[in-house]
């Protein structure tokens, strides 16, 4: 290649980049607990809790994080430092494992708080929302691209989904089983990705790569007006539990128990049904999470956006 | 500086333990992962090669302003973050991308075998490009008057001359710039997804693997280091060789 033509390219890298903006964290990273904004002068007697949540809950829990701390402000008490780290459950999971001083724990489904709370990790489990699954599509593409049907996606589309090591992937799997078994063969036959987690496979349809995904509800309320919703049938769909729990280490429990229970509670619930999050069933911090991660949904959950 | 870096290996290798280092190699998804890595890093090298190492000479002779700008730019992907370097494939390769101003609407490269390789090109030429630079720099320039007394014209003195004079460098430099293609994770993920057999590499399978059965990640990260260490030390050997020789 001539110097004149690697300049070129070069330029149209450095633009490319530019043109980036934000830019998704880079999955090999371990996850940066997003410090709060507030959090650089810290008065000595703020109290401080860190709060791990699975990535789906990043634009609930941070909205759920200010209503927090300015309704503790208002009792009086001492000021409430927050900070968040988002992530895989199983990630978060294994990190409280090795130590990771984590106040609190919200996880994606059941099964890694029921692990942490047989080690002793955790206290007992509260169910905190419901998440179930929808198929999203780019809504820019027209024409060929535009698949509108599952059985269009399953004819000719590129389909995007979770691996199934991530619970996202298992409630897929789980979906496709459910569905005639002709169409969740032909759809399984178009996969040409499964992304590590639910944010990823959001942005390969996002970025138009993806003729279609598989994503939790949430996802696709937060994407907007950038994607459409393709709906399951409600009888194959499967049905995603949330819960937290606060972690037995922490130096806080009074506070990080009140955390959960606000979380819980008609304020964080109101939060994560704008979210997208289904929360029919009022949850009390210190009941069980049901044993069983994923049941059919009776009926289509309609209502997700406020 | 050697415990630092000598430290984490050695753990990797005494907690994993021969048995489920078998184990691991055993795993469904070990060898698939391991082929592909294997055979997309070696073209990627075979690329960044073949086209690098003119360009490399020409950069190694070039003092100007505009060669100065053309070989920061070069390395500016080494320093970008993987998934940025991702999304920037993406969108230059993907479906509204290159294949599409060139007349092929719909046409993508991402999700392919090809697109493994990109990636791996994207993060690792610029290593190749920046040793086979230093390489050629190093060449004393009094071989190429003699070299141009005796009749030689530039294309006979790059290939008699600056190449084999070269060699130990231009393959330590590939040696570096394949361990990076080897190891190549953020920007394949992001460009290549993560298909089992097609576009899984080793790294992908160890992340994960890394989810579901630490062990068995424990194991293929073994295997990585086993397979990068053995062909690092073949080219070490054949490098010293020559230079001995």
């Amino acid at each position: 290649m001539s110097p004149a033509r690697m300049a070129f390219v070069g330029v149209l890298l450095v633009v490319l980049t530019a043109c980036t903006g934000q830019s998704p964290p880079s999955p090999g990273a371990p996850p940066a607990p997003e410090a709060d904004a507030e959090s650089g002068r810290s008065p000595a007697a703020a109290r401080r809790l860190t709060i791990f949540a699975a990535a789906s809950l990043k634009d609930a829990f941070t909205v759920i994080g200010d209503d927090f701390r300015a309704a503790q402000q208002q009792t009086g008490a001492n000021a409430v430092e927050l900070a968040f780290s988002f992530a895989g459950s199983q990630t978060l999971r294994a990190q409280i494992e090795q130590g990771a001083p984590a106040d609190v724990f919200a996880a994606a489904d059941p099964a890694p708080l029921q692990a942490l709370q047989a080690a002793g990790h955790v206290g007992p489990p509260a169910t905190l929302a419901f998440n179930d699954l929808v198929v999203v599509r780019p809504a820019a593409t027209e024409g060929s691209l535009g698949a509108r049907t599952l059985s269009d996606i399953a004819a000719r589309g590129r389909l995007v989904v979770a691996t199934p090591e991530a619970p996202l992937g298992r409630y897929t799997a789980t979906m496709f089983s459910r569905l005639e078994p002709a169409l969740g063969a032909a759809l399984q036959a178009r996969v040409v990705s499964r992304e590590l987690d639910a944010r990823q496979v959001l942005g390969k349809v996002l970025l138009g790569e993806a003729d279609a995904a598989v994503v939790y509800r949430t996802d696709a309320v937060a994407a907007g007006a950038r994607v459409e919703r393709v709906e399951l049938p409600p009888d194959a769909n499967v049905r995603a539990t949330l819960a937290i729990a606060v972690v037995r280490r922490s130096r806080e429990p009074d506070l990080a128990a009140a955390f959960a229970a606000y979380a819980a509670g008609p304020t964080g619930q109101a939060r994560l049904r704008a979210a997208g999050f289904l929360v029919d069933a009022p949850a009390e911090i210190g009941a069980p999470a049901p044993p069983v991660t994923a049941r059919p949904v009776s009926g289509s959950p309609a209502g997700a956006v406020p | 500086m050697g415990a630092l870096l000598l430290l984490p290996l050695g753990a990797l290798v005494v907690r994993t333990g021969p048995d489920a280092f078998v184990a691991g190699l055993r795993s469904d998804i070990a060898l698939p992962a391991l082929r592909l890595s294997l055979a997309t890093s070696a073209l990627a090298l075979g690329v960044t090669v073949l086209l690098g190492t003119p360009l490399a000479y020409r950069l190694a002779f070039s003092d100007g302003r505009a060669a100065r700008a053309i070989s920061t730019l070069l390395s500016l992907p080494v320093v970008m973050p993987p998934a940025v370097a991702g999304v920037a494939l993406l969108l230059a390769f993907g479906r509204f991308g290159l294949p599409s101003a060139l007349g092929f609407p719909d046409a993508s490269l991402a999700f392919t075998g090809a697109a493994v390789v990109i990636a791996q090109v994207f993060v690792s030429a610029p290593l190749y490009i920046q040793g086979a630079t230093a390489a050629f720099r190093a060449l004393d320039r009094e071989l190429f008057e003699v070299a141009a007394s005796l009749g030689a014209g530039p294309r006979r003195a790059f290939f008699r001359v600056a190449l084999p004079v070269a060699r130990p460098g231009l393959v330590a430099a590939g040696a570096m710039a394949w361990a990076r293609a080897l190891g190549e994770f953020g920007a394949t993920l992001m460009f290549a997804g993560n298909l089992e057999g097609v576009t899984q590499t080793l790294p992908l399978a160890i992340y994960v693997a890394l989810e579901s059965d630490p062990a068995a990640a424990q194991a293929l990260a073994l295997v990585l280091m086993f397979a990068a260490f053995g062909l690092l030390a073949l080219v070490r050997r054949r490098t010293i060789g020559t230079a001995v020789r």
